[in-house]
């Protein structure tokens, strides 16, 4: 059993900086929970904390059910992988990963065997008599790896591994890792500033934002439901197209108005909506641009924007559209079912139709932030 | 709420903390009068002597053999407690000490503390002086009365041992008076007031903290430290606090007291030579060594603020573990303390010796010395043969006058303004030189296309490696006048005379200077080289596609970048120039001496003497005047300090790091 | 079109060329011209040094340099001379100074560049304020000290070893500056991986400390035998308990000089030899470490 709870979790500098706020998570044993955020939302803070490297300034952090507060990094049995890899230089790889085996007096023969056990799993094995400075990013990153596997540790703990990896390397590893948590069946808790990676690693993904959580969920739940500006923005690539509208209220029923459409809003959402007694206000929607439909032409409910810029990516063109109140709109055409007179009108200044169905769309509020339907 | 306001919150009490303040003043009071008690009562307290009277009339007409001291009128003058030189004077009597060396051992006296207690005058009605009286004084009644019995008689037969004291024959014996107890032991003792404030303050101070602590494991613990600890199972913790306040007591009541008393005066009790017999073998009576007196007592005045400190430790972990407690955890076992030493209180650990080493070896002197500069301690007044004492700011009015007081030589300030002048103006050229000729040389053996780069600097850098002062006493001898340097110019018949590189003011400076370029080159080049190579060559290129000359270049690229990175070091390398001793002492000794300057001790300032080696002549020169040497430590100390603090906060690596990085 | 224009063009480009090219030679012949005669004047006057060790005709100060008789009876008188014991002590002072010193100042630097408690900026900013003052002061009461505990004159070099020792805590600066540049997550990933912090320091910091152990070795050892203040004060005319540097400084004076001068060369000799041998095998670590604690800091 390998379970973490951390409950009102707070990380307060000396100079009275907050780094983390009142933090409130249980990772259930053999879970993989990704920290995710931009630069200095507090991630990285919070799992040092779990590792024992930075002080708990509040709240108590249980591994196990054991409150583990006041225990060393060493007394903690978890394992890290830092981000920078942090091989010891002077020696092998071998010795590398021998290391936290042979300060816990494991005889020889036992390290032998882990050791090269670890190493096949990933690969490493024809390096295991080179040191650090002879091996390329990747191969050191395995070896870090490898150093924590072996202590087949309650937690295993990984703080932005892939960040020094280039582009492809990136995603060879992300895919190995996924293979590695089938193996290795352990609690994973993981940092990143990639939400793709989130998304493609994590069992449940926490949002990170100046040191608050801002959700919590699966990666199908803060894609599909994210609670507020914030989260929708974050997650999903490209990001989430933001316009301003109005919701409008008309007896039992709910409707968007944006730029002279009028588009009504599903039975769920209308539900939703009258639970909370929501009056017309002006919100800021959210829609998805996989979710947008192009038209050349106009149509009921379409939207009229112009092209800015058009980017070809190969199978599918990415539009960068402006709305006539100066929304800016990126949507995806797929070029497959193009004809040749359709594309040479997505010329800048063009005009183009977008339209969406009512269940894509997200709704905020603009003062708040926060989703009128999933917050 | 934080863990840390979590736990002081509402500690029980079972009565309220006024009640408790209220009942410590009650200690305080039961404790004021106990120590009353104690040393009106009970304390042995000491006795002034008992004082026993014999007289010994001399009927033997040998003035002279006695050394008695007349006066102009031929009238005998009374005998002081004359010193070694008048040895004749007590001659008779001290001898009649040392022949009692059986009564000594007795009594297990020294001589030294014999003397010291044994006074001689003369009968005042007796104007021919013959009569000797003997006060011997003693604790004990019967003692003084038997001591000064034999010494009479021994005197006695001394004086009329014809071997002696030859002269007219003696006709009658000499006349042995016995007076007996003139004074009895009367009590003195410890001034009682002084000790009942002190306990008084103590008690409150133990008191006062105990009302402040809750349950009676911490309360016991502000009496028997340790004891929060202990009753705990910190076996530990707890014996170590308890050793230390047994060791705190025991050197406070047997050491710490003594030397506390004395510190004020620095030392009444002076030493005193004796002879015996004239020229024979000297006795010494040890009094005060003021020194010891200032070491130790500054020293114990440290060591109560010790004592405070760890009895607030004491105090604060008896809290720390009682809320510990509360909140049902464990307290740490003696194994796991000694286990964190070397994990999370690894930095104690390493930490210990060195900072003990720099607290008993930098920090002690220097608080020591500055204690010294309101002192007279000189050669003379070294504190052993002649105490000195405070003078207050008498060393700082003295020597801080600016106008002269007329006796030709200049004031201390006139001189003092003269030698900083000279000190500023050396650290300034002796930095600012080596830099950026040393920048210059590693900017020339760096430059592309210069072939033997590693030569080059080899060469350079093994000057570094030979030992300075051999390098500067040899440099120093061969610009001396008939040195190599003159020698060789005058065989080349450049010149006639020999230069004046050492005896002439204005030419020392400048070969001073000179010299230390050769000194400091090298260092120079090897720390501007790494900084060069660090420059991103892009600013070059780019420079150079924008059209700057490399003088442009220079100054707009590599000097600011330069100056960034070894701002720090220029400083440090200016207030170490200020103190460079060894430069200007092995070179010019701090010579040509100024002439009419301030004259410390019959110690003389050079003209190339830099603070320090003025510092360092008038300690070891003259009559070691070390209060003035204190007193130039101190200013020395506020110049540079107060240069440090001014160009560190201009210092571009502080305001500019963000252009850089 | 093309290849006239470029011939056209490329004629004054040649004449630029040449003449950037050859002001370049000239500038580095200047520059050869500077850092030979640089290197000259800088060997020169331990090149005399060593001449003049070598000259038997008279031990006076003269104002040549070639001996006319040469020979090694310089340092044979200073076999036969207090040089010996001076030597010794020296030696025996840099040997203990050396280990010491390296202990107590690699605990200090390492300490402060990798531990974070409460003390640590009062600390180093009252290192810093007690270097501003000048050392000697602490000179008199330390040799009244000393003189009590027996370790002077005669006993010198314990009593030296004694205060160059103690307080050595004070040059944590360049070490501390480089171990600086150790990452901290090596630190970390040791910790996790379940080592105390002491065995963090000599399982994995020490071993990459090469450099600056040297380094601060070789500057500790060096130390001792350039020492003239200390030394001098705290021997205090007792030749036995004396270093080279008193020595021979006393040999130089005015009235030892005529006999002495001579022999000062030949001890002069004797002692930058071995230093310099030792400094130039060592002076790569020498060079890192100016390079890289000294001034980054």
């Amino acid at each position: 059993m390998a379970s973490v709870k951390l409950t009102n979790i707070k990380k307060i500098y000396d100079n009275n900086v907050t780094a983390v706020h009142d933090f409130n998570l249980e990772i259930k044993d053999k879970e993989f929970v990704v920290f995710v955020g931009p630069s200095g939302c507090g991630k990285s803070t919070t799992l040092r904390m779990i590792a024992g490297l930075e002080d708990i300034s509040d709240g108590t952090l249980e591994i196990d059910g054991e409150v583990v507060n006041d225990l060393q990094p060493k007394d903690r049995d978890i394992a890290m992988v830092f981000q920078n890899y942090a091989l010891y230089p002077h020696m092998t790889v071998y010795n590398n990963i021998a290391f936290s085996l042979r300060l816990k007096k494991v005889p020889e023969d036992e390290i032998f065997t882990r050791v090269n056990n670890a190493a096949q799993i990933l690969g490493i094995t024809e390096y295991l008599s080179r040191k650090p400075r002879a091996l390329s990013g990747g191969q050191r990153q395995r070896v870090a790896i490898g150093r924590a596997m072996v202590r087949n540790a309650k937690v295993f703990l990984m703080d932005e591994p892939l960040s020094n990896l280039d582009a492809k390397l990136r995603n060879q590893m992300r895919a190995e890792i996924i293979l590695l948590r089938q193996k290795l069946d352990t609690t994973f808790v993981y940092v990143t500033h990639d939400q793709t990676e989130a998304m493609t690693l994590g069992d449940r993904i926490v949002i990170m934002k100046d040191g608050y959580i801002e959700q919590v969920g699966t990666p199908q739940e803060v894609f599909d439901t994210p609670v507020n500006l914030f989260v929708a923005g974050f997650i999903g690539s490209p990001q989430m197209n933001f316009l301003k509208a109005k919701l409008v209220q008309e007896g039992n029923g709910y409707s968007v108005e944006i730029l002279g459409a009028k588009i009504p809003l599903n039975a769920d959402q209308v539900a939703v909506l009258s639970r909370k007694n929501a009056k017309s206000q002006d919100i800021i929607l959210g829609v998805r641009p996989e979710h947008t439909t192009v038209l050349f032409d106009k149509a009921e409910n379409a939207i009229e924007c112009t092209i800015d810029v058009n980017e070809m990516m190969g199978s599918e063109l990415h539009l960068h559209l402006s709305s006539a109140n100066d929304d800016k709109i990126i949507v995806r055409l797929p070029t497959v079912d193009l004809t040749q007179e359709q594309r040479s009108s997505l010329s800048y200044g063009n005009k183009m139709y977008i339209t969406f169905p009512a269940k894509v769309m997200h709704l905020f509020d603009p003062e708040t932030e926060r989703s009128l339907i999933d917050g | 709420m934080t863990n840390q306001e979590r736990g002081t919150q509402a500690p029980k009490r079972k009565l309220p903390l006024i009640a408790h303040i209220l009942l410590a003043q009650v200690a305080v009071v039961l404790c004021c009068l106990l120590t009353w008690y104690l040393c009106e009562n009970v304390v042995q307290k000491e006795y002034s002597d008992a004082t026993y009277r014999t007289e010994v009339e001399m009927i033997d007409n040998n003035y002279n053999a006695m050394g008695y001291l007349k006066d102009a009128n031929g009238k005998i003058a009374a005998l002081q407690y004359a010193p070694v030189s008048d040895a004749i004077t007590k001659a008779p009597l001290y001898q009649a000490v040392v022949d009692e060396m059986d009564l000594l051992n007795q009594h297990n006296l020294t001589v030294g503390r014999l003397i010291d207690r044994v006074k001689w005058g003369y009968d005042e009605a007796d104007t021919t002086g013959r009569t000797i009286t003997i006060d011997v004084s003693f604790s004990d009644p019967a003692v003084a009365e038997e001591i000064g019995n034999k010494l009479a008689e021994k005197l006695n037969s001394i004086l009329t041992d014809k071997s002696k004291f030859p002269g007219p024959p003696i006709n009658q014996p000499n006349r042995i008076e016995h007076y007996g107890l003139i004074q009895n032991p009367v009590r003195t003792g410890p001034n009682t007031l002084v000790w009942v404030i002190i306990a008084g303050i103590i008690a409150e101070g133990v008191f006062l903290t105990m009302a402040f602590q809750t349950g009676w494991k911490n309360k016991l613990t502000c009496i028997i430290m340790g004891f929060a600890n202990l009753s705990r199972g910190q076996v530990l913790r707890g014996l170590l606090f308890f050793l230390f306040e047994v060791v705190a007591i025991g050197y406070m009541v047997g050491w710490g007291v003594g030397w506390l008393q004395k510190l004020p005066t620095l030392g009444t009790v002076k030493t005193e030579h004796y002879a015996l017999v004239a020229g024979g073998q000297e006795i010494v009576s040890y009094g005060d060594d003021s020194f010891k007196i200032l070491l130790y007592g500054v020293l114990t005045i440290f060591f109560i603020l010790a004592v405070i400190y760890t009895y607030y430790q004491n105090v604060k972990q008896g809290r720390l573990a009682q809320k510990i407690e509360e909140a049902g955890k464990r307290l740490k076992s003696g194994r796991e303390d000694l286990r964190s030493l070397v994990d999370d209180q690894f930095h104690k650990t390493l930490l210990a010796l060195p900072v003990a080493g720099i607290t008993v070896f930098t920090i002690m002197p220097i608080i020591f010395m500055v204690l010294v500069a309101f002192t007279n301690y000189s050669g003379t007044f070294d504190g052993k043969e002649n105490l000195f004492h405070w003078v207050g700011l008498d060393n700082f009015n003295q020597l801080l006058t600016w106008t002269s007081n007329g006796s030709g030589n200049k004031t201390f300030m006139a001189t003092f303004g003269e030698i900083l002048a000279w000190t500023l103006m050396w650290a300034f050229f002796a930095t600012f030189t080596n830099y950026f000729l040393g920048m210059f040389v590693a900017m020339a053996i760096n430059k592309k296309g210069i072939k033997g780069k590693k030569l080059f600097r080899t060469i350079l850098v093994m000057t570094i490696a030979i030992p300075q002062f051999i390098s500067l006493l040899y440099v120093s001898k061969m610009f001396d006048k008939n040195g190599i340097v003159n020698s060789f110019l005058m065989n080349m018949g450049w010149i006639e005379r020999a230069l004046p590189f050492w005896e002439d003011a204005t030419w020392a400076r400048f070969t001073v200077i000179i010299i230390n370029i050769w000194i400091g080159i090298p260092y120079l080049m090897l720390i501007t080289t790494g900084i060069l190579m660090n420059i991103p060559a892009d600013l070059y290129e780019s420079a150079r596609i924008d059209g700057a000359n490399p003088w442009q270049q220079y100054t707009r690229i590599t000097l600011p970048y330069m100056l960034f990175v070894t701002g720090p070091y220029l400083l440090t390398s200016f207030t170490g120039n200020m103190n460079n001793f060894n430069v200007i002492y092995l070179l010019t000794g701090g010579g040509p001496t100024k002439l009419g300057a301030y004259s410390a001790g019959g110690v003389s300032a050079g003209n190339t003497d830099l603070l320090i080696t003025w510092l360092f002549k008038i300690t070891i020169g003259g009559d070691h005047l070390y209060y003035q040497a204190s007193v130039i430590g101190i200013l020395v100390f506020l110049v540079v300090a107060l240069i440090t603090l001014l160009v560190y906060s201009r210092l571009p690596s502080n305001k500019n790091e963000e252009d850089f990085q | 079109m093309s290849n006239i224009a470029n011939t056209a063009s490329s004629q004054p480009k040649m004449k630029k060329h040449m003449g950037l090219k050859a002001s370049r030679t000239v500038g580095n012949t200047l520059i050869y011209i500077l850092l030979i005669t640089i290197s000259i004047i800088w060997l020169i006057p331990f090149v005399f040094i060593v001449l003049q060790s070598f000259r038997v005709e008279s031990t006076h100060q003269v104002g040549y340099v070639v001996p006319q008789v040469w020979g090694f009876k310089n340092y044979a008188d200073l076999f036969n001379s207090n040089f010996v014991k001076w030597y010794v002590n020296t030696f025996v002072t840099a040997l203990f100074t050396c280990i010491l010193q390296t202990l107590i100042v690699l605990c200090m630097s390492y300490t402060l560049s990798r531990f974070r408690f409460k003390m640590r900026k009062p600390l180093m900013k009252i290192m810093l304020i007690l270097g501003l003052f000048p050392g000697m002061l602490s000179m008199i009461i330390l040799y009244r000290v000393l003189k009590d505990l027996g370790l002077t004159q005669a006993n010198a070099v314990p009593g030296l070893i004694l205060v160059y020792v103690a307080s050595s805590g004070m040059g944590y600066y360049v070490s501390k500056g480089f171990f600086d540049t150790i990452p901290k997550s090596l630190d970390e990933a040791a910790r996790i991986d379940g080592a105390t912090r002491a065995q963090v320091l000599y399982k994995i910091i020490l071993p990459l400390s090469k450099p600056i152990v040297i380094y601060t070795l070789l500057t500790a050892f060096m130390g001792p035998w350039g020492d003239y203040v200390f030394a001098a004060y705290v021997s205090n005319n007792t030749s036995a308990g004396m270093n080279v540097a008193v020595g021979l400084y006393n040999w130089l004076s005015q009235d030892q000089i005529n006999k002495k001068y001579t022999m000062f060369c030949a001890g002069g000799v004797l002692v930058a030899v071995p230093v310099t041998v030792l400094f130039m095998c060592l002076q790569r670590y020498y060079v890192e470490g100016v390079t890289g604690g000294a001034v980054k800091g």
